[in-house]
């Protein structure tokens, strides 16, 4: 299938420290692509730089057959970017702020009128748009955020971890409203280091550690990354110090201290079990509870840098 | 256009700010009552005495006249020091220096001319002084009109005997030529004693000028903070727009502010800010010139804060350098030449040639030229300042 998003060889430094580095991937059509990673891992790096945002120190982002370095106004007028921030004015009203932002997206008159009773209808905040954004809870702020980014009906939607600090009921409006979006033809950009989002969103992944993608592909594909290996999580008290004695045992690939106790991806969680808890209780520790996880995009990761998403 | 509808958000966010409001506009009106009730018929009982010099080197009457009854007279003997002068250079000098307000030389042969039919008086004065150094030249003014329409009417008499019509007489009046010649500066238009109450609506009105570009200058910070440039760079426009849309945003809230303390101060206090078209004018390029200067600020400033403690820290000399505190009339003439080099200076001087003076959009030509200069120069060097640094950044 032909590219619609072409990011060619990406990279980016601040004050000589990698953002990002040596970034490629292709986003097809009608797809809901997932970049998924811990905090800096370069997410907002990357979409800042396709959106236009800042140029990148070497690379380029074609979109629809737009670069982005030659023809930058044409290939934006083809993005919505809804930022990780609130970016809004907060003293203006709901309608007044996506007013504004239709208008440099070249909306005008009836139309634009239009639109924004139409998103501010998708948002679901139609009763409340003539207030000032202030007096909004975070996660309507945050709907109104995505808000401004619709109005212009963008072909590809770029989301900047779009449900930080929103409540669960918010959170799965604005999960809702993405799917229904992207059934409607708009390509998504969806970023997060929320596992479960990615999952249920996205039907392609990049994951992304230290400015760089370690795998990518569709979620079958990264699973099949980790193989048939299951993921142990044990609670543990006292706390372990050194857990490399678990690293002997026949069958366990990778150790991971956890706030709660340690996680383990291991060949089969079910046969191993037992071992690794007498392991345990030889160094004269209990393990409290225990919890066998089939791989998901977190054992990947954990499989691919030794480390948790978030921790 | 994206630079207007940028704009148009900026006076949008200026309104809804009540308190920036209040401030901006609120403040130097009562300001201006405080400033004005308390100086209220102090300026002109408390100002010295203008000191001029005179030289008369008449050998007729005239020349006496004007030194020892005119310029004596109540209500002119208030007003000036008379002392005279032992060199012409020297009391020249004196005046170019400050150290006088005028000088009045009446030449040798003075009263014989003035019977011939002409005759002429020189009147040097400080040009930067206007308003009390104006006194002079009126006064010498009326002496010599004065003395012309009696001359004439000697001469007719002489003449013509007691049977004339008046016609005739008035018809002679155009033909003698006596006049004082005036120098520097001088134009024939009316002086007034300054009112406290107008001056210091004009001089508050600049200074929270100032205030205003300083405030939008923050602004342009609060939009970085907020990421909202962010997401401006990130829509289709072009990266000049931006700035343009910024600039001009500040420029119309300005004008704004400036014109609100213009009317309020008027319908208010009554204040008489002289000709619509100059007071107009002048209040655009006033803006315009101090945008300039908000814009510096907000290339200067890394946040919100750091810019708002900047501007104060800009503004508050600027106010006293431009007159806004200590009248420009007051001030020594060293710094009456370095309030020239104000953007606020230039300003007040224009709204006071309006007020006390009675100028007119003419008069104003070199403040409008020197106010729209430095606004571009400033755009030119917060531009610098901008693409040295990124506006992101
Ligand atoms: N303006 C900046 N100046 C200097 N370093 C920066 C800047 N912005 C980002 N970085 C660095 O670049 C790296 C990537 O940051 P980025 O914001 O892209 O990560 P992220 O994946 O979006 O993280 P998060 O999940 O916390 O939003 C980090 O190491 C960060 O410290
Ligand atoms: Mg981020």
């Amino acid at each position: 299938m032909k590219a619609f998003v072409e990011v060619k060889d990406l990279g980016k430094a601040y004050q000589g420290r990698a953002a990002v580095e040596n970034l490629s991937f292709t986003i097809p059509p009608g797809h809901i692509f997932g970049l998924l990673g811990p905090n800096g891992a370069g997410k907002t790096t990357t979409i800042s730089i396709i959106s236009g945002l800042f140029p990148p120190d070497k690379g380029d982002v074609i979109v629809d057959g737009h670069s982005l370095l030659t023809h930058p106004a044409r290939a934006k007028a083809l993005m919505g970017v809804v930022p990780q921030e609130i970016a809004l004015y907060t003293t203006l009203s709901a309608r007044e702020n996506l007013h504004f932002w239709g208008r440099l997206y070249g909306l005008k008159g009836d139309a634009l009128k239009v639109r924004v009773e139409q998103v501010l209808e998708r948002v679901g905040l139609s009763d409340r748009a003539n207030e000032a954004i202030k007096g909004y809870s975070g996660g309507m702020k945050r709907r109104i955020n995505i808000a401004a980014g619709l109005l212009h009906e963008p072909r590809l939607l770029l989301l900047d971890e779009p449900t930080v600090g929103v409540d669960p009921q918010s959170r799965r409006a604005i999960l809702d409203m993405i799917k229904d979006l992207n059934a409607s033809g708009m390509t998504v950009l969806y970023t997060s280091h929320y596992m479960e989002e990615v999952q249920e969103l996205c039907s392609l992944v990049a994951i992304m550690d230290q400015g760089r993608i370690v795998a990518h592909g569709t979620q079958e594909e990264l699973h099949r990354v980790v193989g048939e290996h299951d993921l142990v999580r044990l609670e543990v008290d006292p706390p372990l110090e050194d857990p490399s004695f678990l690293q002997s045992i026949l069958g366990v690939f990778a150790v991971n201290i956890t706030p709660e106790g340690v996680d383990l991806t291991v060949s089969d969680g079910h046969t191993l079990l037992a071992t690794i808890i007498a392991a345990i209780t030889q160094q004269g520790a209990a393990v409290n509870a225990v919890r066998i996880e089939r791989p998901n995009l977190e054992t990947v990761f954990l499989h691919l840098t030794g480390r948790m998403l978030r921790n | 256009m994206h630079l207007f509808t940028i704009a148009k958000k900026d006076v949008l966010l200026l309104i809804r700010d009540r308190k920036a409001l209040l401030t901006l506009v609120g403040t130097p009106l009562i300001l201006t009552f405080i400033l004005g009730m308390a100086f209220q018929g102090m300026w002109s009982a408390e100002t010295p005495p203008a000191r001029v010099l005179w030289i008369n080197e008449d050998e007729g009457e005239f020349g006496d006249i004007l030194f020892s009854d005119v310029l004596t007279m109540e209500g002119v003997r208030e007003w000036v020091r008379l002392e005279q002068a032992q060199d012409r250079q020297d009391a020249r000098e004196q005046v170019q220096r400050g150290r006088a307000t005028a000088y009045i030389e009446v030449p040798q042969g003075f009263s014989q001319s003035v019977r011939e039919g002409e005759g002429r008086i020189i009147v040097v004065g400080d040009p930067a002084s206007s308003i009390r150094a104006n006194m002079i030249p009126r006064v010498v003014q009326r002496f010599a009109t004065e003395l012309s329409s009696r001359t004439i009417i000697y001469q007719a008499l002489g003449e013509h005997q007691v049977t004339l019509p008046i016609e005739e007489i008035e018809l002679e009046l155009e033909q003698v030529e006596i006049s004082a010649r005036i120098e520097d500066g001088f134009d024939q238009r009316s002086s007034e004693v300054p009112i406290p109450m107008d001056y210091y609506a004009a001089g508050m009105g600049v200074m929270y000028l100032l205030f205003t570009v300083s405030h939008g200058a923050g602004t342009f910070l609060r939009e970085r903070e907020a990421y909202t440039l962010h997401r401006m760079y990130q829509a289709p426009l072009l990266g000049w727009e931006i700035g343009a849309g910024k600039f001009t945003g500040i420029f119309l809230t300005a004008c704004l502010q400036l014109t609100a303390v213009i009317v309020f101060s008027h319908l208010v206090y009554g204040v008489a800010w002289g000709d619509p078209l100059g007071v107009a004018a002048l209040t655009v390029t006033a803006a315009f010139g101090a945008s300039g200067i908000g814009l510096v600020i907000a290339a200067l400033s890394k946040t919100q804060s750091a810019a708002d403690a900047l501007g104060t820290a800009v503004v508050l000399p600027l106010a006293v350098l431009g007159g806004s505190m200590m009248p420009l009339f007051a001030m020594p003439p060293v710094m009456r030449t370095l309030s020239k080099l104000t953007v606020n200076g230039w300003a007040l001087e224009g709204y006071v040639r309006l007020m006390f003076e009675k100028g007119s959009i003419n008069d104003l030509l070199p403040h409008l030229g020197v106010l729209v200069g430095m606004g571009i120069g400033f755009v030119v060097l917060a531009s610098l300042l901008f693409s040295r640094r990124g506006a992101l950044s």
